[in-house]
């Protein structure tokens, strides 16, 4: 070793051993040293932070980590426990725990046997081998502090922890060092590197030879979670990292580009596209039947929903790697990567080209970072290119009709996957029709105020969405899933059907009828009731406080409720209330009260809109809500005339 | 001569390794339930258990479990997926059968799709995930591991058809057996149960806490106590049961040691304390020094409670152990009592003891000519009321020197007693104004825990505000909270909108802003006991202030129900002084327990309340 890199070397150990003793010095956890400004809506406090992560080998990395929280009462005991996950490829260990009083006083360390060892994938995975190491410590007296230190040694590079400012919500900052260390001597051991924020300052040096990352935060006040907000790794500070080139289990790769990165997945797909001939034979006899490429698909699409079932297994490589397609053909069940191998193999068969896609599934998931190749991904669906069209395949499940993508992974950028071309693509929104929910109500009141009710609902865009899973459900779940729908108290189902249907669009058709009991309260000769017989869904009440991030409201939604009742014999109504209506940039909202002999309609039509509203509409927002509510209570009041 | 021709047949013919036949033999499904596609006992079920076998093989502690599976329906797709408590090794093989063209098609369980999990420390899971599975398929499994089962499941979420359990007898081990439950099982001979046509398990509201059977991979794991299953045990007679805890380290003699050192603790407490009450409840404050860990145990993890409690922490074993231990010293007649908490089911009368499943110890202690159950573990809970997990039937007391059955209650109730004093809002037809709480034992326990659990007065009033529909509050202010013997007091200001509105120049007003608008009791029928935590007591007076110019037009008549036995009691009355409206509520529900033939009353007895209480006042107004 050069003398001058001797000389580097020794300063940064000074350096980080002044780090380290300034640290020191800082490091009195009695309690009545944090700020006061930091105890204001604070569960825990994270009084120090200090983590490097260090690659040393194109697969290898080390990550050291010391830190301290103290947590302020028993809403925020979850803050004190150590949970670090690892997997097949990683190991954690050098495990510490110190606990301190309020005081700052050592009360004792863990002792190895409390540190557990648990799987932590039990109820989604068939078999997973991701585990974790957790510390719950055994100590009751608010406030205390715990201190932290373990390393990871990690032996696939594919994925690199991000920094996370803020770990959870109700947690104030104190001080915060995040440390990234590449060797420059090689460049596929570097890093490339997404904020989110751009006020964060990340200072990089070079220092003979390495590239050093660092990141310091300090004295940040606690962040709530808020509805209608993003999640938290979006709306606070967060820097992603990705390797420039990576290797798990003899797999190699580079994110580059997104064609790098889908070449990676080429390599671990390849040659496990084969079937069995009879499976063969058959797809050849199906796609013989059939002159339009789309009936093809179609018809081969439900061949594979009808034979196979969803289990996940993820273990080792089988994180990311397939099961091969002849093991899926035989087992007859597989995980969302091998269903959609498996479904590419049949395809592939048919002489049909279909690319493995690569998706950030869920209902709220981030948005995928586009210029930022990296592994982003946790679900994989098929993309059938077809003339014409494109024809997306959701493999996981038994039901849904072919093409269909719904709020798990409709309108967000996927990675198509092919060799050498693997490009970002947008799925298709699932409310290209309109979200509707239009629910058509017959109801018989009688004298004692029970309720008849004869429901029929129309459920589309995302409407349909939220409601195919009933395919799939037992009899008992399907009821009160549908039943939960209508936010009634007490009520006496009778009898339930739904089915699917293509025209206009896609919908699923429910018919409900039930009873509710005492739906209506007497006074008197009087009879009063809630026209609006799902009053419940708009009850909840927004929070009228300071907010801090923008109002996110994702799909615009149509609601629309004709109820007719059927009066009573010898009850008439009364004065009706008069339309009720109210508009804002969040949507418009009308009901109206008609009567007809011993009728009561009431029509009521909600549209929503969708966007991104900023901070200071929050009061205009929760304004219109609060109206809304209001309405959706209005009474009506029959009189017993036949006394 | 003829017995052993006859096993050397068997043998050769190679049937049955059992002592008494199986009901099925493993790989051998009939024609009938492969084309089967439902079953009267259930035609909604998505899957139907055609046969549950175990049979406990004396000889060498082997566990042999055989199931048969029928799935009906694509739900029932997860009955194909098992798992088991197995320990580290076990023998597992598998068949999917398919009827195929008439033909029967196999598919064997490859050891592919076995996994052995170790959960945590020494615990572990087989998992298997049957292949090819079809609506239609019957499935066989076969499962042996060295165990000895502690318990068995005649009720499962689907029924089942055939369930049996065979327990040889070994010299080694002697079976004690329980049975818990309401669903019905012939005892062919001492070693084997049978129950056939088992109806799938169905959850009512208000039951003893059942864990949850919907997440199959866990029903082989966790100890579901209340119906359908047989509880196996190793004891006799609870006279033993006193025995062997009383040799044990982590009861009896934990219980002989430390002599010295709470000798000292006591001679503390003697110079400050007169009144047994006093000294009662410093000794609950000297323990309470220790924090518990948060687990449930019957005993100490060592003899040592002198170097537990200077530790810190104990589990709950080791903080009411110590508790008896410094009462003893200070010269209180005093016996531990062993119990099991509430999510494990009652332990109810019953001949055999079930020592295996006791998970707890309280303290039995003479208090000026009372005994009391005393329990250290919570912070927030006085010296009479015990926290909700030890709120369990019966407990036992376990001494040399005396026995007997204990009711797990110091006889304390939940109190809650509330004064509003509000306006009408004409404009926006509103209530404003105050409201005053007062809670009293049980009531002020859980209101302390609510506060507890939300950390500070912003998390707790997010989750109150949001108790109350139409509640909005502007402030609140909790007194006494601290101290845990006297009741906690709540001052709230708010505005409470939904309880009046106007219609053709009458203005309907519910004067109970805080009325019960659920009737809990939904079924037609009822199964099993409604179960309580504790008999409770409501209190309302409500001060209502109308504007100048409304005229009553309608007042609700009172109302006075009494449910039979003194079971409960229901009152309200409103009057209507000028503008002021008075109402007076009273809502009593005396008992913890009310049986299966007392549902129907009880039911009724909730509908009135409800439609009473939300029965307006009308005025006309001028």
């Amino acid at each position: 070793m050069k003398k001058t890199t001797q000389l580097f070397i020794v300063l940064i150990l000074l350096i980080s051993i002044h780090h380290e003793l300034q640290a020191g010095k800082k490091r009195n956890y009695s309690v009545s040293e944090i700020s006061p400004q930091l105890l204001i809506k604070a569960n825990s406090v994270m009084r120090y932070y200090k983590e490097t992560v260090e690659r040393t080998s194109l697969k290898s990395s080390i990550t050291k980590t010391v830190y301290a929280v103290t947590v302020l009462n028993a809403a925020g005991k979850d803050a004190g426990y150590f949970i670090q996950p690892y997997f097949k490829y990683s190991h954690v260990g050098n495990i510490t725990a110190t606990i301190f009083d309020k005081n700052g006083k050592k009360i004792k360390k863990v002792a190895g046997e409390d540190i557990m060892d648990i799987a932590t994938d039990l109820t989604t995975s068939l078999y997973s081998d991701s585990r974790a190491k957790l510390i719950i410590p055994e100590y009751y007296d608010y406030p205390f502090t715990m201190e932290y230190s373990f390393a990871i040694t990690n032996k696939s590079s594919l994925n690199i922890d991000s920094w996370q400012v803020y770990p959870r919500t109700n947690m104030s900052i104190e001080s915060e060092d995040f440390f990234m260390i590449t060797p420059d001597d090689n460049p596929e051991l570097g890093v490339y590197y997404y904020m989110n924020d751009s006020t964060l300052n990340l200072d990089i040096q070079h220092i003979d030879g390495e590239t050093i990352y660092h990141l310091h935060v300090e004295n940040l006040p606690p962040v709530r979670s808020e509805e209608f907000s993003e999640n938290l790794s979006d709306c606070t500070p967060v820097v992603h990292f990705a390797p420039v080139s990576f290797s798990i289990a003899g797999f190699k790769g580079s994110n580059k580009s997104w064609i790098d990165y889908g070449n990676f997945i080429c390599d671990l797909n390849e040659g496990r596209a084969i079937l069995p001939e009879q499976t063969v034979n058959i797809v050849k006899a199906i796609a013989e039947s059939f002159n339009d490429e789309h009936k093809v698909v179609d018809s081969l699409y439900k061949y594979m929903q009808a034979k196979v079932r969803y289990v996940s297994v993820q273990k080792g490589l089988g994180g990311w790697q397939p099961f091969e397609a002849k093991m899926v053909d035989e087992y007859s069940y597989g995980d969302c990567k091998a269903l959609t191998n498996y479904m590419k193999s049949l395809l592939l068969a048919a002489n049909i080209d279909a690319k493995y896609t690569l998706v950030k599934a869920g209902q709220n998931a981030s948005k995928v970072v586009a210029d930022f190749p990296s592994n982003q991904f946790n679900h994989a669906i098929l993309c059938v290119p077809l003339n014409g069209d494109t024809v997306w395949l959701e493999c996981t499940n038994q039901h849904i009709p072919s093409g269909y993508l719904g709020s798990f992974t409709d309108d967000r950028n996927v990675l198509v996957v092919e060799k050498d071309n693997s490009k970002l693509v947008r799925t298709p929104a699932l409310d290209k029709s309109v979200n509707a929910r239009i629910r058509i109500v017959e109801t018989t009141l009688t004298s004692d105020g029970d309720c008849i009710i004869n429901l029929k609902a129309y459920n589309r865009g995302v409407f349909y969405d939220r409601n195919y899973h009933l395919f799939s459900e037992t009899r008992t779940n399907q009821k009160k899933s549908l039943l939960e729908q209508l936010y009634f108290s007490t009520i006496n189902l009778k009898d339930f059907s739904f089915s699917e249907k293509f025209d206009p669009v896609l919908q699923i058709n429910v018919n409900i009828s039930l009873a509710v009991p005492h739906y209506a309260t007497h006074s008197g000769n009087r009879l009063f009731f809630t026209p609006y017989l799902f009053s419940k869904e708009t009850s909840y009440k927004l929070k009228h406080q300071e907010r801090k991030t923008p109002i996110i409201i994702r799909r615009k939604k149509s609601f629309t409720d004709t109820i007719v009742f059927h009066l009573p014999k010898g009850y008439v109504t009364g004065k009706l209330p008069p339309v009720k209506e109210c508009s804002s940039k969040f949507g418009t909202y009308t009901a109206v009260f008609m009567k007809e002999k011993n009728k009561l309609t009431y029509i009521r039509h909600l549209v929503t809109s969708k966007g991104v509203f900023p901070v200071s509409d929050y009061s205009e927002f929760v304004g219109f809500y609060d109206k809304i509510r209001k309405y959706d209570q209005t009474k009506v009041v029959l009189m017993n005339v036949s006394q | 001569m003829k017995k052993l021709l006859l096993a050397g047949i068997s043998i050769m013919l190679g049937i049955s390794v059992f002592a008494q036949k199986a009901p099925m033999k493993y790989g051998k499904p009939s024609k009938e339930d492969l084309s089967k596609t439902s079953y009267e006992i259930d035609t909604t079920a998505p899957a139907v258990i055609l046969c549950n076998y175990g049979y406990f093989r004396g000889r060498d502690f082997t566990f042999i479990r055989l199931i048969r599976i029928k799935i009906l329906k694509k739900e029932g797709y997860s009955w194909a997926n098992w798992s088991f408590h197995t320990g580290s090794k076990a023998n597992v093989r598998g068949k999917t059968f398919n009827l195929e063209n008439g033909e029967i098609k196999v598919d064997k369980l490859s050891s592919k799709s076995i996994y052995r999990e170790k959960v945590i420390s020494n615990y572990y899971l087989t998992k298997v995930s049957m292949p090819n599975v079809k609506v239609g398929s019957v499935i066989d499994i076969e499962v042996m591991y060295n165990w000895i089962p502690l318990s068995w499941y005649f009720q499962q979420t689907i029924p089942v058809l055939h369930s049996e359990l065979v327990l040889e007898r070994t010299d080694y081990v002697s079976f004690s057996k329980n049975y818990f439950g309401y669903v019905g099982f012939d005892v062919v001979n001492p070693t084997r149960w049978v129950a056939k046509n088992v109806p799938a398990f169905q959850k009512e509201p208000f039951m003893l806490p059942v864990n949850n059977y919907l997440a199959h991979f866990e029903n082989e794991i966790s100890s579901i106590h209340f119906p359908g299953e047989l509880v196996i045990n190793i004891a006799d007679k609870w006279e033993n049961v006193n025995h062997t805890l009383d040799k044990l380290n982590g009861f009896g003699m934990a219980l002989r040691s430390s002599g010295g050192f709470f000798n000292g603790q006591a001679k503390k407490i003697n110079e400050q304390a007169n009144t047994d009450e006093e000294k009662l409840k410093a000794a609950i404050d000297a323990i309470e020094e220790m924090d518990w860990n948060g687990s449930n145990r019957l005993l100490a993890s060592s003899s040592s409670l002198s170097s537990c409690y200077s530790s810190g922490t104990g589990n709950s074993a080791e903080v009411n152990l110590s508790l008896i231990r410094l009462l003893q010293k200070l010269k209180f007649k005093v016996y531990p009592v062993v119990l099991k908490t509430r999510d494990k089911g009652q332990l109810l009368y019953l001949k055999r003891p079930t020592f295996s499943k006791l998970n707890y110890v309280l303290a039995y202690v003479k208090v000026d000519d009372k005994f009391y159950l005393v329990d250290a573990t919570d912070k927030l809970t006085p010296y009479y009321l015990l926290p909700d997990r030890c709120l369990n039937g019966l407990g036992r007391i376990a001494s040399m020197d005396t026995t007997g059955w204990v009711s797990l209650s110091n006889g304390k109730h939940y109190f809650k007693q509330t004064f509003y004093q509000l306006t009408l809002e004409p404009e926006e037809m509103t209530l404003k104004g105050a409201v005053t709480f007062q809670y009293k034992d049980y009531a002020a326990y859980e209101k302390r825990k609510e506060y507890r659990e939300a950390g500070n007065m912003e998390l707790y009033l997010d989750n109150f505000s949001q108790k109350y529909e139409g509640w909005n509050i502007i402030k609140d202010t909790l007194i006494n909270l601290k101290d845990i013997y006297k009741p906690v007091k709540e001052k709230a200001e708010l505005e409470i909108e939904n309880q009046c509105f106007e219609s053709d120049s009458l203005v309907y007003v519910n004067v109970l802003p805080d009325r019960l608008l659920i009737n809990p009791f939904k079924q037609e029928k009822r199964k099993y006991p409604v179960a309580f935590l504790y008999p409770k007591e409501f209190k309302t007076t409500v001060i209502l202030n109308v504007p100048d110019g409304y005229q009553p037009y309608s007042i609700p008549k009172p109302i006075h129900l009494k449910l039979p036995d003194g079971g409960g009691e229901f009152l309200i009355l409103v009057k209507v002084l000028g503008t002021k409206v008075v109402l007076n509520y009273k809502l009593k529900v005396n008992k913890n327990m009310y049986l299966q033939k007392e549902y129907q009353l009880l039911k009724s007895f909730y509908q009135q309340i409800i439609d009473k209480s939300s029965e307006p006042v009308v005025f006309k107004v001028l």
